[in-house]
């Protein structure tokens, strides 16, 4: 079955004269809506499925919010054992600073696929002016369906039978 | 005052994703929790963390950790978190 969700518009505005313009800046984005999940605690956050990005990322205050005790020790050893990393690291962004992120497993479920996957949260202030709270990276969603982005349809497919374009041409 | 300056194709576009195009039998559409906000409010709340409940927006405000809170508070399975960041952002983090 083949899943297709729209591009979010995003509009841009302006001031002017104390009124507000809204004015068509050509701002799309695939957003989809994915359930993070642990122990008991589970929320749907709006990801953007972003195909440039190795990891898939949040924020260390997000995963507060839904209850990770990422000061505990045991749960930092154990976390350890089982992700096969350091649980404090570093990853580098398109800037030349390193970034600091805590390592730990999370549960996401996509259309009703679940993962459990890596998830690195990011320890700078989340700031919604610049930042989403959940950005899908090609070690989560892209290893579980087929993604098809299509702007000029204004939409994004996730396939959960493998794409093969040649078979798609007969 | 808020005046909306689309053209007759961007609205059409914006609420007609696909062009008018009807999903195959078997394509399953899923729009995005941020849909159910017209432009203005979108450009509203741009900047803002929101939790939207069963189509509305129920929670808004920069505190991320006061709005996942709140929502994790709701019974309903029907919410979701999400945010709007600048419209003009070149690259995600």
């Amino acid at each position: 079955m083949a899943f297709s969700f729209p591009y979010q518009w995003f509009p841009k505005s302006i001031t002017s004269k104390s009124r507000t313009i809204i004015k068509d800046g050509q701002t799309l984005r695939p957003l989809l809506a994915t359930t993070l999940s642990k122990d008991s605690v589970s929320l749907p956050f709006e990801a953007i499925v972003d195909s440039g990005s190795d990891k898939t990322i949040s924020f260390e205050e997000i995963g507060i919010a839904l209850g990770t005790n990422f000061s505990n020790e045991k749960f930092r050893a154990e976390t350890e054992i089982k992700t096969g990393m350091p649980f404090e690291d570093e990853i580098f962004g398109l800037g030349k600073e390193p970034i600091k992120v805590f390592i730990t497993l999370m549960n996401i479920e996509v259309t009703g696929h679940k993962q459990t996957v890596r998830m690195y949260w990011i320890r700078e202030k989340f700031d919604p002016h610049s930042d989403f709270a959940l950005v899908l990276g090609q070690d989560s969603i892209f290893s579980m369906f087929d993604i098809y982005f299509s702007k000029r349809q204004h939409k994004f497919f996730l396939n959960e039978q493998v794409f093969q374009p040649d078979s798609a041409q007969k | 005052m808020v005046r909306d300056v689309w053209s007759k194709m961007e609205r059409f576009l914006c609420n007609n994703p696909g062009d008018g195009i009807m999903p195959k039998k078997e394509e399953v559409v899923r729009p995005s929790g941020l849909s159910v906000l017209k432009p203005e409010e979108m450009v509203e709340y741009e900047g803002q963390c929101l939790g939207i409940v069963e189509g509305k927006v129920k929670y808004h405000g920069t505190d991320a950790a006061k709005v996942i809170k709140a929502l994790l508070a709701e019974k309903t399975t029907d919410k979701v978190f999400t945010s709007i960041p600048k419209s003009n952002l070149a690259l995600v983090k």
